[in-house]
């Protein structure tokens, strides 16, 4: 193997412009020493996590996943919530330039039946942006709004993490479109904005909202290469022979188990996307950095895939319960 | 005060910024819900948010913040517990009686 795993980790922090030593994983540890919690890239267990995950591939064909890692998008809770302000600002100017200003606009973020990012985008837009926008103006569940809310605004933003495919953005926004059908919704100015979004799948929300009659403009932060582009991580030199050995891995973590009616080769719908959020990695991501399989652990597993353990919420009920009590216990000795 | 207000002024007294997931997981909360307690901190004006910063208002006195370290009590659940180590059977004397 030519390449160092130290240096493959020193190269991680330096695309994504992380400081190693702002983050811990040992909740505890990091309290005490003043740190950021991350789970993932904490300096004390990122380099065994990398081990851990690698020794899944055979010796002579790590390099090429160690390659991929090295410009895999990490985007951290600090970068986060930086992003969401610049994307803000930089919607607040388009509007000016439409004639509309920020307290004019509804956020609708995608409604799901199960955890997804739109929790943490509700969150950080709301808090990154307190001087900017009301908490009222970002609507959480789409279909549990009245039509006055979305008749009284004049620009509605669809917000999302990431857009790989387009798919998700797409329906969510001809679902909101036919329940919002009596407000004129259409009449309205309709704006796509995200942090991070390939090209392609741009292209077919803007194509696929035209055939319906919807006119959609996308503001976004950064766009998302694809891990097979040109001279992006491999040379072309190199190119097929490691295209052959990484869909080689991504076919046996797919189908090892294979979760029920879904495809998870090369991502989802094949997006060959290399990008994990502080709080989830997207499906569009290649499965083996997020998939269990019988044979690997993932660098980046999606939370979706993991189920909290009695001592944990034993744990955390504890917690709570002390909390309170040491709290009074305070207040107590003060009034005496 | 309630305890969650106190959590997240605490943090905010000693990092100026907030952390989703460390708040998330400390007050066993969604980051929306936290969210919201921060934006009833800002509108009770207990906080400020100046230049990217959230600051604690000066007129803010409460016993519980008084504590430079972030109040969590955390560190005093995970205390040394002598583990029992199960690596032997143990058979009570009077087993054949029971």
């Amino acid at each position: 193997m030519d390449l160092d795993i130290d240096d493959v980790i020193n190269e991680f922090y330096t695309y994504n412009s992380i400081k190693p030593d702002d983050y811990i994983s040992d909740s505890k540890l990091a309290k005490i020493n003043r740190k950021d919690i991350d789970k993932f890239i904490g300096k004390d267990v990122f380099k065994l996590n990398i081990k851990n995950w690698i020794n899944s591939f055979e010796e002579k064909e790590k390099i090429y996943f160690l390659k991929l890692l090295s410009k895999y998008k990490y985007v951290d809770c600090r970068e986060y919530q930086y992003i969401l302000c610049d994307l803000v600002d930089t919607l607040d100017e388009y509007l000016k330039i439409k004639g509309y200003n920020l307290s004019q606009v509804v956020f609708v973020t995608v409604e799901s039946n199960v955890k997804s990012g739109g929790d943490n985008i509700r969150a950080v837009l709301q808090v990154s942006n307190m001087n900017k926008i009301n908490k009222n103006q970002i609507i959480a569940a789409i279909s549990k709004i009245e039509n006055e809310e979305i008749d009284n605004a004049k620009v509605i933003v669809f917000i999302d993490d990431i857009i790989g495919t387009g798919i998700t953005t797409y329906t969510n926004i001809k679902k909101v479109c036919e329940r919002f059908e009596c407000v004129n919704i259409k009449d309205k100015e309709l704006l796509v904005a995200c942090l991070y979004a390939r090209k392609k799948a741009i292209k077919h929300v803007e194509k696929s909202c035209k055939k319906i009659g919807i006119n959609v403009s996308v503001i976004y932060y950064n766009k998302l290469n694809q891990c097979f582009e040109n001279d992006y991580i491999f040379s072309s030199k190199e190119m097929e022979y490691a295209k052959n050995v990484i869909c080689k891995y991504e076919k046996r973590i797919n189908e090892d188990p294979k979760v029920k009616d879904k495809d998870y080769y090369l991502g989802f719908s094949k997006s060959k996307l290399l990008i994990t959020f502080t709080y989830e990695t997207p499906n569009n991501t290649l499965c083996s950095f997020w998939k269990y399989s019988n044979q690997s652990a993932p660098l980046f597993p999606r939370q979706s895939q993991e189920r909290p353990s009695i001592d944990q919420l034993k744990k955390k009920k504890a917690i709570s319960f002390n909390n309170a009590y040491e709290a009074g216990k305070v207040i107590k000795n003060e009034n005496a | 005060m309630k305890m969650p207000e106190i959590i997240v002024l605490n943090y905010i007294k000693n990092f100026r910024r907030i952390n989703f997931e460390v708040l998330s997981a400390e007050l066993n909360m969604p980051p929306t819900m936290v969210a919201q307690i921060i934006n009833r901190l800002y509108l009770t004006q207990l906080i400020k948010y100046e230049n990217n910063q959230f600051i604690i208002s000066e007129n803010l006195e409460s016993p519980l913040l008084k504590n430079n370290e972030w109040y969590t009590t955390e560190e005093k659940l995970v205390i040394d517990k002598p583990e029992f180590e199960w690596n032997y059977l143990y058979v009570p004397e009077n087993f054949d009686i029971i």
